[in-house]
């Protein structure tokens, strides 16, 4: 960037001394947007600008201590063994500045291991993290500068008082001065819709509210990146929504980065475009979530209504299972690795006196579920 | 400077947010004062009966109270998250004071604030007070006593640290950390008379629960530069050592995922 400017700079001196030709002006027009679409070219391909969180073979174990079975309490006292379980086992990954990225396992998978090591809370046992240029462990207060981090369980607020009361609280931790504090404020407040409910006392807000507030109050410093742990848990259907809407407000007008961690395929779905899986401490999957929709639906959820009503279910073709039979409805599961979708339709048009179809493709929920199966 | 504001602006916060429930407020700062005042009471009567006890007299209770009290208050009441300390531990809840910034020892001290610590602060001038009419100690006396106030709140607060560190070596360490904090404190209550021998260099030199407390009064009475040095020296130990022990012991910190609300 400095070279550019101070290039073009020079320029443009030289296109003051020589004014009067139109040439040379219209050389340096086409010069200096030579240069800026050079520049941007270098930004989107050149990756040291665009990584904005880099892991590699990151590994973290945690020890236990096992009592022998059947030795006495004084034995174990001294001779207890020591057991390690590999919770994060060789992760590599990056994320792009402005990426909004699902990191998604099972229960014990290493989610939260993960998110901790990353956000410098605890060390790994091998490998490197580099986020926002930053090691977090060694530079964990630098770091916390350019983060934001909302974990669904725990609440950073002062209970008994009003929102902007933590807000201020914040804003001094991240050296912002009064008027800064402020105006950032009154920007979040019209962003997150806080009107309402700023001047009350946290303890009083219900569970979506807070959820907006802890969000909220995590982007007082404006971070580039937050990292967000289950962050609609508990929370009601509308709840839900808004606070999905907003994370993706925050995304697109304050290019914050998101990096989520959820058991609510829906959050995935509407924010991530991203989805990392890790099972057993291990990626097993790294793909945009549209390609994980795409390429994972194996199978289809064929439902039909009848004219009248069903009485008999006649058995169907291999690759294709009844999952609901009524009077009224029927929804067979196609496995299209099996049965092309068209031939399975002409199958249950041949067996059924059919008023209506709807064909659907399997869930997010069930793909990520059958993903964890298989690993 | 940064740090001092951050860690003054977060005092005031916490005050006000255990403000807010006002009538808790207020009966906690009484009830403590109440609750000091009868357990000064007793040991006064202890001191007149005994007499005099190596050296100590009854109304020595009241300079050990002014300043043993009014330390106990300034940690506690602005400094309290450090008491905290195996709790956050056990619950998670040290992470986020790992994810923002400034000093990490300062945002976990100033994260509480306990109410009732004012009360062991107003009886600790009382008791300050009462000493300084009834021993009639002069001006550098009095002096001397805001000064040991000062280096006590440190020795206090550094040696509190220690007790909940512990807690980063075990599985769930609150009792052990109170139980030692407890032992800490108790035994700068007592009669200073007590303290002899083996016993007296135990408390001073393994627990320092004689510094906070009996030695400061004795070094008032009789001023001993000696002493008064050991104390300094002292201070100065135990400050290093709990701070090192401390972001030593914050390696162990494995974090945890149990629920809570505001730490």
């Amino acid at each position: 960037m400095y070279k550019l400017s101070s290039y073009t700079g020079n320029i443009f001196l030289h296109g003051q001394i020589c004014a009067e030709s139109l040439i040379i002006k219209k050389l340096l027009v086409d010069l200096r947007a030579f240069f800026i679409v050079k520049y941007e070219i270098g930004i989107r391909i050149g990756e040291d600008y665009m990584k904005i969180i880099e892991v590699k073979n990151l590994s973290k174990d945690y020890k236990y201590k096992v009592k022998k079975e059947g030795k006495g309490f004084i034995y174990n006292l001294f001779h207890e063994e020591e057991k390690v379980v590999k919770a994060v086992n060789n992760i590599s990954f990056d994320v792009e500045e402005g990426e909004t990225i699902a990191f998604i396992g099972p229960n014990g998978a290493g989610k939260s291991t993960t998110i901790k090591m990353l956000t410098g809370i605890l060390y790994p046992t091998k490998g490197d993290i580099t986020i926002c240029g930053y090691t977090p462990i060694k530079d964990r207060n630098k770091l916390a500068y350019e983060i934001g981090t909302v974990f669904g369980q725990r609440s950073q607020l002062l209970p008994n008082l009003p929102l902007t009361e933590s807000m201020e609280m914040f804003g001094t931790m991240y050296d912002m001065d009064k008027e800064d504090i402020k105006k950032r404020i009154e920007e979040l407040t019209k962003l997150f819709d806080l009107k309402e409910f700023i001047k009350q006392p946290v303890r009083k807000l219900s569970l979506g509210q807070r959820m907006r507030a802890e969000i909220a109050t995590s982007l007082i410093h404006r971070p580039k990146i937050i990292f967000l742990d289950e962050p609609t848990i508990g929370l009601d259907v509308v709840s839900k929504k808004n606070l999905r809407d907003l994370l993706l407000k925050i995304n697109k007008e304050e290019k914050v980065t998101i990096f989520l961690t959820s058991h609510d395929t829906e959050d995935i779905q509407s924010i991530c475009e991203r989805c990392v899986i890790i099972n057993h401490g291990r990626i097993i999957i790294d793909t945009s979530t549209k390609k994980l929709l795409s390429d994972y639906v194996k199978n289809k959820n064929i439902i039909i209504t009848p004219n009248t009503e069903f009485i008999e279910f006649p058995d169907l073709p291999e690759g294709m299972t009844y999952t609901k039979k009524s009077k009224s409805q029927i929804i067979v599961l196609v496995d299209t690795e099996v049965i092309h979708t068209q031939k399975a339709l002409q199958e249950l048009i041949k067996r059924f006196d059919i008023d209506d179809i709807n064909i659907d493709n399997e869930s997010l929920e069930s793909i990520i579920r059958s993903i964890y199966e298989k690993n | 400077m940064k740090n001092i504001k951050f860690g003054l602006v977060n005092i005031l916060k916490n005050m006000k947010n255990e403000k807010e429930l006002k009538s808790s407020f207020i009966i906690s700062i009484i009830g403590m004062a109440i609750n000091n005042v009868a357990f000064t009471i007793l040991w006064y009567y202890f001191g007149k009966t005994v007499g005099v006890l190596n050296g100590w007299v009854a109304t020595d209770i009241f300079g050990l109270y002014a300043i043993n009290s009014f330390a106990f208050g300034i940690v506690n009441a602005f400094f309290y998250g450090m008491v905290e300390i195996p709790n956050y531990i056990v619950t998670g809840n040290l992470d986020k004071f790992l994810l923002t910034p400034k000093n990490l020892l300062l945002k976990i001290s100033v994260s509480k604030f306990q109410t009732s610590a004012i009360g062991d602060m107003l009886f600790g001038l009382i008791c300050g007070g009462i000493y300084i009419v009834v021993a009639k100690i002069s001006m550098v006396q009095i002096l001397l006593m805001i000064l040991f106030t000062i280096i006590v709140s440190i020795i206090f607060y550094s040696f509190s640290l220690i007790c909940m560190t512990v807690s980063f070596y075990l599985l769930d360490g609150r009792n052990i950390s109170t139980g030692l904090y407890g032992m800490f404190i108790s035994n700068s209550l007592y009669h200073g008379g007590a303290f002899t021998g083996l016993l007296r260099i135990i408390f001073i030199f393994v627990m320092p629960s004689l510094l906070i407390g009996v030695l400061p009064v004795e070094i008032m009475k009789n001023f001993d530069i000696n002493s008064f040095l050991l104390i300094l020296v002292l201070t100065v130990f135990w400050v290093i050592v709990s701070v090192l022990f401390f972001y030593k012991s914050l390696k162990k910190y494995e974090s945890n995922n149990l629920f809570g609300f505001g730490g």
